[in-house]
């Protein structure tokens, strides 16, 4: 605990001045001094500076933890997948993007987030909601039944994909199967995870029902959408 | 003077909810230190803001030569 809060200096400097804060606070509770201008002060900074710098210091921080994959994969109905994204053995997209060394610990993140101009606000956004349907749906809900149950809410775009692998470069036109297929992946029509292509995303991941399929005689339930 | 500790009060459950979300960054904390805690600290600093203030004026008041009218 001690190592992993002196690692993050943000993290440090928020507790530090808690602290501090609170040893004042606590001063003034405990020996209630008259209210002089030495004590006036010693208050804005134990009311004032100090909170807000640990405010300050703990938004942000709070913010870089909640694109860790710790952070997602805290609510038990994403352990299957967190738990993938962790398996080294596993060949899964996602855990194969987990063991990038320059973003491995978010993945979640990084695949998940919406890369528009207000891409940071939406994702946030989306995370509240998350939070949402976890509290008042998901919560008490068995793994098992969960996999069944949670689906992404819309099909994962390619753009996100394409953040990184822009479809420009000469080793990614190189491949015939992508110059084949280049613009239906730049309209958004092929889905890059897409089985066959470099998904399913997790193990987990229920093939998107084509739209020609014919109907199978006793259909699964909502599956999860094919990101 | 009631109305400072309670401010220095709000203050401590604000900075709790703040460290709380830090050592343990999980979706409770985090949102419960964004939103509960800043409001209390928010508040605890009003409080602190108009409890000074009051003091400062009525010190003013006092040192001020009364006008004649």
């Amino acid at each position: 605990m001690a190592s992993w809060i002196i690692a993050n200096p943000l993290i440090a400097a928020a507790i530090g001045c808690a602290a501090g804060s609170a040893i004042l606070l606590l001063w003034y509770l405990v020996r209630r001094p008259a209210l002089t201008h030495a004590t006036k002060l010693v208050l804005l900074a134990a009311i004032g500076v100090l909170p807000l710098a640990t405010a300050t210091t703990g938004n942000v921080a709070g913010f870089e933890a909640t694109k860790e994959r710790r952070f997602c994969g805290s609510c038990h109905v994403m352990t299957p997948y967190r738990n993938d994204s962790e398996d080294p053995k596993s060949m899964a997209l996602a855990a194969r993007h987990a063991r990038n060394a320059l973003f491995g610990d978010a993945n979640c993140y990084a695949c998940h987030a919406d890369y528009g101009m207000f891409g940071t606000i939406v994702t946030k956004a989306g995370g509240m909601r998350h939070i949402y349907e976890y509290v008042f749906h998901y919560r008490n809900m068995s793994l098992d039944e969960a996999r069944e149950t949670i689906h992404i809410r819309k099909p994962f775009q390619n753009a996100t994909c394409m953040h990184c692998h822009s479809t420009e470069g000469p080793s990614w036109n190189a491949i015939k199967e992508h110059a084949s297929v280049l613009d239906r992946v730049r309209g958004g029509e092929l889905s890059c995870a897409s089985e066959g292509c470099h998904g399913p995303a997790h193990p987990f991941s229920k093939p998107k029902p084509r739209p020609d399929a014919k109907p199978e005689p006793s259909p699964a339930p909502n599956l999860e959408t094919q990101p | 003077m009631t109305a400072l500790r309670v401010s220095a009060l709000l203050t401590l459950i604000g900075l709790a909810f703040m460290v709380w979300s830090m050592i343990e960054p999980t979706p409770l904390p985090v949102m419960l230190a964004m939103s509960v805690g800043q409001a209390f600290g928010t508040l605890a600093f009003a409080i602190y803001l108009y409890v000074v203030v009051s003091a400062l004026r009525r010190d003013y008041r006092r040192v001020r030569p009364q006008d004649p009218s």
